[in-house]
Order: structure tokens, then C-alpha cells, then sequence
């Protein structure tokens, strides 16, 4: 990062939107069959210098199959990848300015931590001294000086993804690829391990791609999201594009919870769009239309949770008020979309409840709602009778 | 642990002395003094003394350690080698015919082994002139070929349970696939190499059927020699002998096993 503030750019956070920018990756209609099953179908793809790039998506989307095509451990059947300018066809992984951090760490079982840090030193023929030089800085780098002589069979799960991270960052690579990293730690070493992640991204400056299907781990750590469904790419965005403006309905459900409302366009006014669905009940108004939809277009209207407002509606006998009930601007907000119905599930998870209502068409509206106060009781029970509501400007609407 | 019930206790007991009781019985006689095999005459080494003394039988068990030795090298060498193709290869044109070729001799009755090896070397003689005679190096090749589909089981079991992703790993950190063979499987191999080696060794050491088909003049394994003595009227060195090849086996197969429990403990260490 340090190298692109110096040069000034208005656009060095956001290179992507620099159009003289040059990618440094770049994957170019590329595509990958095994035998009669096609992984990847035809992917375009540019990842930028100093990047932390993640490829998301569900379990066979194709995503480990582009990062093994970047290492090298897979030919593309069809299309380029280049890195830095250079095509990387018929150059085996050994040669390519890649390193990755295996899922599974990949530690050599008969080489202590420092042995298998230098492996990879010792194969392009460093001097001895600056080995043992490299090898330090990165044990440091991770904190694993006190265990340099242990086996990998005795570390603990954190330490050993510490010891395939520096094993990765030794060779000060061009790009590092990261293969799920953080998926076999519990979930407080995973959120550790993601600061230090970013930590050694802004120290070291590398390239980074990572592989992963936790849309937690992509969202905290990147720069920018490839979501992959079925061998190509929905949406390439950063986190908070992704998440806000999801280009179509998968990537909607992918990313967090979300209510999808189906209908059908009635009017469109300029950025406002009304919409006719038996599922809310009463027409719908959202103000978003990116897609420029017309009347009589089958489309979904998405609302996140934390984005729609539950009110009681009348008390029911278990649920006993105590204390203050929020109400937000858009209890207010004439113009906000409102249905009446019943929650039929509530979770506490501590910082926000997640209410699960169910609207007399039977459609589910998710609703979560900060705990701002503490020790509230609330409000809105089960079973309460309630009114949810949305204002148009925090919905968008995705094609079917 | 759970305390064993009285009849579990008698099931062991009883198994344990169907196993062990004759291979006592034969160490506890190969110390006595009585020049009778059934008959007790006090304990006595005199027999020890009297096989080391016994030029035939040391020749011969110089020659089946030789062969055993020699073999078991070519069958850890050429059986890795299998392993490695059916465990690492994919699924090329000809595996299951080829995995099956290697297993056979872990099933094909020795007797089957022997003979048509035997058609092979006479009629390789009458062709190429070579083996010109039979003797240590046809039963070295034959054994070859008994064994070393053990040390392909083995091997490719062992490369069945091991991370594919090292050998990837090796190879993104700069190392070339030969290199990589050398540096990261073999060493993880290791322990399956040892033990599929002291296998071989043993089953060399023990086979008597496959080295009388395809021996000749003047090679004769100890096996060999022991069951012509017998066949004269077992005299009580044989208790010695068998004694000595029992320790020496014994001490081989539990070194394997140890070898290659240690391999697995380590590759799983939590």
C-alpha cells in the first residue's frame, strides 16, 4: 500500500476504477473442463497490484479450480492468464511467481517449522546466510521464533497456519494465493488471524487471492469479491457493493440474510419503481432501478433485515412490555411499505435479535433489530402480532 | 480398561496357546541334551555348538540371507515404483489390469509361482542363453517378483493416506517433480519402504516351494536344507536352527510394526 500513497492517485485505494490503471492479474476467457464436467466457463478477471482479491462461492463453483489454474497445478482448457504482463501457458508451478497457502497447510511432516520455512529459499539457491536471515524475519513476522525447531506434528492448529502463512511469504512472491486459510481455525483464532492477515497485506504490499465460501471471512478481508455460482461470476465488487447492490438474486442470497419479495412492475416513475405482489400484499415501491425495468417485468424486491422496522401491533398475553419501544424515522416515513403479521420465530444472538415474521401470504420477512438497551425485555414476542416496514430507498430490486 | 470375564480369558488363553504352545515347545527342546528329539535329557547348548559347527547349513543360511537381502532391495525398489503408479497416476489406460498383475502374487498359490517361473528361465535359457544356470540369482528374481507386491500394497496404502497437497507444495515453492520425489515423498515414504523391506526379507528367508522349483546345482537355501534333514529323521539341531530363524524373524516383523505405527502416529498427531 505504501508505494501506491506516494504516487498520489485519486484513485490508489480504488485502482479498479482507474481506467489507465494495468491489472496484474488478469484472466482472459478462460475455462476448465475435467473429462465431461466443466468447472469454470469462461471467466474474465483483473485483480490489481496490492490487492487482497477473494473468489466466493459455494461448495463446486469453481473457485479452487481458478485459484489451482493461477498456481499452476491445472491447465485452462480455454482463455489466458497473465501475471505482470507474462502468459503463464505451459509454465509449471514451480516457475510461476505464485505462492499459496494450502487448505490443508501442506506441512512437510519430516522438516521442522524452520526447515520447512526455507524449503522453498533453498530450492532457488539462496546463500545460506541470507536464508537464515529470511527465515528469521518472517518467524518474527508470525511469532513462531521459541517453536523454529519443533515438527509440524507438534503445534497446535493456529501455529501451523502461521507456519504455511510464512512459508508462502518467504519467497516474497508476486502473488499469494490462499487456499481457504483461515477455514480449520475456531472462530477466535479465525477473527485473529484476519487482522493479521490484512496486517502483513499492508506491511508486505503483496497480491493477495483468496479462495473461500465464508462470506464473513471474504467481507472483512477484501479489497474486492469474485462471487462464483457454477463455474462463472456473478458479481465482481467490493464488499460493501456486494452487499448493498447484489447484481442479481443469487448473490443477494448469498451474501447475509435477505427477504425477496416476487412481483410484477405496475409503474415506473423516473428512479421510483411500483411494483404489484401478492406476496406483501399491497403494492410496493422501491427506488432503484439500475436494471431499468418496464411495466409488466417479472422482478424480485430485496430488503436486508437490519434495513426493515418491526412494531408492535397490538399486545398479546406473553409478551410484557418493560422500558421505552424504539421507534425509528420510518414509523414516520409515510411513504415506507408496511404489512402486518406474526413473528413465528425470534433469536437472540446477543447484539441483535433476528425476528422471523410471517405475513398473512406467507411469505417470511426477516427483521433483526439492534439491543440497544440493556437488559430490555421485549417488546415483541412470539406469536406477536406486528407491522414490518421498509422505506424505498433501503430496497433494490433484482431480476428473477 | 475393562476387566476380561472368565470365558473371554479362557477364549484368549486357548487361542494364544494354539498359536505359541508348538513354537515353545520347539525353542524349550532345541536347549536339551538328549540326543533324542521327544525325549528330555537336561537343559544343554551342545546343539548350538553343533549346527554352528555344521558347514552345510551355514553355507546355506549365508545364501538365504544373501538372497533375502538382495531381493528384498530389488522388491522395496521396484514394488515403491508400483505403489507410486497406481497411488499417484490417475486413472490411465490399464490401471485395474496392472493393479490387478500385482496383487496377484499375494493370492497365487506358490506352487503356480514356482512352476511357471522355472518354464520361464528354461525356456529364456533355450532363447537367450541366459540364465545360463539356475541357482542364487533365479531364486533372487523370483522372490523379486513374490514380493514385491507386498511392498506395492503397502506403499500405495501408505501414499493413499497422505496429503496430495505436499508433493504441490514442494512444487509451488520452486522444487521440479524429480526433485520434489527425492525431498518430500520418499522421505515421507520412508516408514512404509522399511517395512515392506523387512517383509520381503522375511518372505524371502521363509520360502521353501518357489526356491526348490527355480534353484539349481550348488544353491541351496536354508529352508532347503532344513526340510531334507527333516525328511532323513529330525535330528534335535534343526530345534536349534529354527529357533535362531524364529528370533531373527520375530525381531523383523516387530520392527516393522513399530516402524510403521510410529509413521502413523506421527502423520496423525492429534
Amino acid at each position: 500500500m505504501a508505494a501506491a500513497l506516494e504516487a498520489g492517485s485519486d484513485f490508489t485505494d480504488r485502482p479498479w476504477e482507474d481506467p489507465s490503471a494495468k491489472p496484474f492479474i488478469e484472466f482472459q476467457g478462460v475455462a476448465k473442463s475435467f473429462d465431461d464436467v466443466q468447472a469454470v466457463k469462461g471467466v474474465d478477471l483483473a485483480v490489481y497490484k496490492g490487492e487482497l482479491f477473494s473468489l466466493l462461492g459455494g461448495s463446486g463453483c469453481g473457485k479452487t479450480t481458478l485459484l489451482r489454474m493461477l498456481a499452476g497445478f491445472e491447465e485452462p482448457t480455454e482463455g489466458r492468464i497473465l501475471v505482470d504482463g507474462e502468459d503463464m501457458a505451459g509454465i509449471p508451478p514451480y516457475r510461476r511467481p505464485c505462492n499459496m497457502m494450502f487448505q490443508s497447510y501442506a506441512l512437510f511432516p519430516h522438516l521442522t517449522v524452520e526447515q520447512n520455512i526455507a524449503f522453498g529459499l533453498k530450492q532457488d539457491g539462496v546463500p545460506k546466510a541470507e536464508i537464515a536471515d529470511r527465515v528469521g524475519q518472517v518467524l518474527s513476522l508470525v511469532e513462531l521464533e521459541a517453536q523454529r525447531k519443533r515438527k509440524p506434528h507438534q503445534l497446535s492448529g493456529g501455529q501451523r497456519q502461521r507456519v504455511a502463512l510464512a512459508r508462502a511469504i518467504v519467497k516474497r512472491p508476486k502473488v499469494l494465493l490462499l487456499d481457504e486459510p483461515l477455514g480449520a481455525l475456531d472462530k477466535r483464532l479465525r477473527e485473529q488471524a484476519q487482522f493479521e492477515l490484512m496486517k502483513l497485506q499492508d506491511e508486505t504490499g503483496v497480491t493477495m487471492v483468496v479462495v473461500t465460501h465464508d462470506q464473513e471471512e471474504a467481507m472483512v478481508l477484501s479489497t474486492r469479491i469474485a462471487v462464483m455460482h457454477e463455474g462463472l461470476i456473478q458479481q465482481i465488487g467490493t464488499p460493501s457493493d456486494i452487499y448493498e447492490f447484489p447484481a442479481n438474486r443469487f448473490v443477494a442470497d448469498f451474501l447475509g440474510n435477505i427477504t425477496l419479495i416476487e412481483g410484477t412492475v405496475t409503474a415506473v416513475d423516473g428512479d421510483v419503481v411500483t411494483l404489484e405482489t401478492p406476496e406483501w400484499g399491497r403494492p410496493v415501491q422501491v427506488s432503484d432501478n439500475r436494471a431499468g425495468h418496464r411495466p409488466g417485468d417479472r422482478a424480485f424486491v430485496a430488503v436486508r433485515p437490519e434495513k426493515i422496522t418491526i412494531s408492535q401491533k397490538g399486545v398479546t398475553p406473553n409478551s410484557i412490555e418493560v422500558g421505552p419501544v424504539e421507534v425509528g424515522p420510518v414509523e414516520a416515513d409515510a411513504s415506507a411499505n408496511r404489512a402486518a403479521g406474526v413473528v413465528e420465530d425470534l433469536a437472540y444472538l446477543g447484539d441483535v435479535t433476528l425476528y422471523r415474521v410471517r405475513l398473512e401470504s406467507g411469505l417470511i420477512v426477516e427483521v433483526t433489530r439492534t439491543n440497544t438497551i440493556r437488559g430490555a425485555r421485549r417488546s415483541v414476542d412470539w406469536d406477536s402480532a406486528v407491522e414490518v416496514a421498509f422505506r424505498p430507498d433501503n430496497a433494490l430490486l433484482v431480476a428473477g | 480398561m475393562s476387566r476380561l470375564s472368565f470365558p473371554v480369558l479362557l477364549a484368549i488363553g486357548f487361542g494364544f496357546a494354539f498359536l505359541y504352545v508348538p513354537i515353545i515347545v520347539l525353542v524349550i527342546y532345541s536347549f536339551n541334551e538328549s540326543k533324542l528329539v521327544a525325549v528330555w535329557g537336561g537343559w544343554s547348548l551342545k546343539w548350538y555348538g553343533e549346527l554352528f559347527r555344521n558347514e552345510q547349513v551355514l553355507d546355506a543360511a549365508f545364501l538365504s540371507i544373501k538372497v533375502a537381502a538382495v531381493s528384498a532391495t530389488g522388491a522395496a525398489f521396484l514394488g515403491t515404483l508400483a505403489g507410486l503408479v497406481l497411488a499417484r497416476f490417475g486413472r490411465f489406460r490399464g490401471r485395474s489390469l496392472f493393479s490387478g498383475l500385482v496383487a496377484a502374487p499375494l493370492v497365487m498359490p506358490d506352487v503356480i509361482i514356482g512352476l511357471s517361473l522355472l518354464l520361464l528361465f528354461v525356456s529364456l535359457a533355450g532363447a537367450i542363453g541366459w540364465p545360463a544356470s539356475r541357482g542364487a540369482d533365479t531364486i533372487t528374481i523370483a522372490h523379486i517378483t513374490l514380493t514385491l507386491s507386498y511392498v506395492a500394497v503397502i506403499v500405495q496404502s501408505r501414499l493413499a493416506g497422505m496429503d496430495q497437497s505436499m508433493e504441490e507444495a514442494a512444487q509451488d515453492l520452486g522444487c521440479p517433480p524429480v526433485k520434489t520425489f527425492w525431498l518430500i515423498t520418499v522421505p515421507m515414504l520412508a516408514p512404509a519402504i522399511v517395512s515392506g523391506w523387512l517383509l520381503a526379507f522375511t518372505l524371502s528367508l521363509d520360502d521353501l516351494v518357489i526356491a526348490s522349483f527355480v534353484t539349481g546345482p550348488g544353491a541351496t537355501t536354508l529352508p532347503m536344507v532344513v526340510f531334507s534333514k527333516v525328511r532323513l529323521g529330525v535330528s534335535p539341531d534343526i530345534n536349534a536352527l529354527a529357533t535362531i530363524i524364529i528370533v531373527v524373524v520375530a525381531v523383523a516383523v516387530v520392527t516393522a510394526v513399530l516402524i510403521s505405527r510410529r509413521a502413523e502416529r506421527r502423520s496423525a498427531p492429534d
